[in-house]
């Protein structure tokens, strides 16, 4: 229960960073004008207030059966708008020129368009005979959420050890590396997030279970909430010990 | 010019000074950028001047140059003279923006 809890203030706090954020980052998209701010600000948004705000609030006034379900749908729908704001994000900054990723995007947008529209739909109609969890729209969206962190994860992990090889040369900035490296942690434990949850959901609920679920989503909560703190709103001690070491 | 025009650059000198063919020219200089984090076709001169300068001197070694200086110091003149064009947005740029560094990539 006490990890219940915990886990709970996690992900609230990941709520009001991720929503801090979102703020800052479309603050600097209305001066500078440019795609990558505008649509991490409004992905960090729809997930971190609306989608996981909104599930949140579902799960506590009601279950699905109830008047929580226009707010279930509304977290699922910016959820998924979310998720494909973070793909097209990653396909901009680390592959604009692939010819191979533009087309997977668009295909994995396009199913998870679909797949939230359609689950939207029936969770404001009703779900019916067939649980939430064995519906297909529910597997594409769970999979194309961990498909576009995952990418987005690999993606910077893999930009973050090209800068630490520039570094050693001169070549790179260390609080830009620093960034590339705790994006890359945000990403790995929003994967980590996702996969638990939904491993839990598919499992059933048992007392170890719930508790190892509670364990793992402060873990990847609180991580994700410092990593994007520290990355996109870093505190001025925090850049002093980078421009130190430069 | 284009980012890519230092890696061209390098590697026709090198092939030049050095008397290897293109396909080793090229493949050298290809193994100097990626053991620094760099990719040919987004290379700039300064960066490609510090390669050759830092990282070049021990692939040629590796490849029987017994005095790679003079080569390497040639290739760092001629790329540092290059002018760089403001290229478009890379991945360190565009993070350096979002952190509030202004997108100067050092």
């Amino acid at each position: 229960m006490t990890l219940a809890i915990v886990a709970g203030i996690a992900n609230l706090v990941f709520v009001g960073v991720g929503t801090l954020v979102g703020v800052r980052l479309l603050v600097l998209a209305s001066r500078t004008r440019e795609l990558p701010e505008t649509m991490l600000g409004f992905s960090l948004l729809l997930v971190s207030t609306l989608g996981v705000g909104m599930l949140a609030l579902a799960a506590m006034v009601g279950t699905p059966e109830d008047p929580s379900r226009p707010l279930a749908a509304i977290g699922t729908g910016a959820l998924a708008w979310g998720w494909i704001l973070t793909a097209e994000f990653t396909r901009r900054v680390f592959r604009p020129h692939s010819p191979v990723a533009c087309v997977a995007s668009a295909l994995s947008v396009a199913a998870l368009a679909i797949a939230s529209a359609s689950y939207i739909l029936s969770v404001l109609g009703g779900i019916g005979a067939v649980g939430i969890t064995e519906r297909w729209e529910w597997v594409v969206i769970r999979l194309c959420a961990l498909g576009f962190y995952g990418w987005c994860g690999i993606e910077s992990f893999r930009y973050w050890r090209m800068l630490e090889k520039r570094l050693a040369l001169g070549l790179a900035d260390p609080i830009v590396t620093n960034r590339l490296f705790l994006w890359t942690a945000v990403m790995a434990c929003s994967v980590l997030n996702l996969a638990v949850s939904w491993a839990a959901t598919v499992a059933g609920a048992s007392p170890v279970l719930e508790a190892g679920v509670n364990l793992l989503t402060l873990v990847a909560g609180t991580t994700c909430a410092l990593g994007l703190y520290l990355a996109f709103l870093p505190p001025a001690a925090f850049v002093r010990r980078f421009q130190r070491a430069a | 010019m284009a980012a890519n025009d230092a890696f061209e650059t390098a590697c026709t000198l090198l092939e030049r000074e050095a008397g290897f063919d293109r396909l080793s020219a090229r493949g050298t200089i290809r193994i100097a950028l990626r053991e620094s984090g760099l990719e040919a076709a987004a290379v700039t001169p300064q960066q490609m001047q510090v390669v050759a300068q830092r990282v070049l001197p021990k692939e040629l070694a590796a490849r029987g140059i017994r005095e790679p200086g003079p080569i390497v110091a040639k290739i760092a003149t001629q790329v540092a003279a290059m002018s760089s064009a403001a290229g478009a947005d890379t991945p360190e740029s565009v993070f350096a923006r979002l952190g509030g560094d202004g997108g100067r990539p050092a």
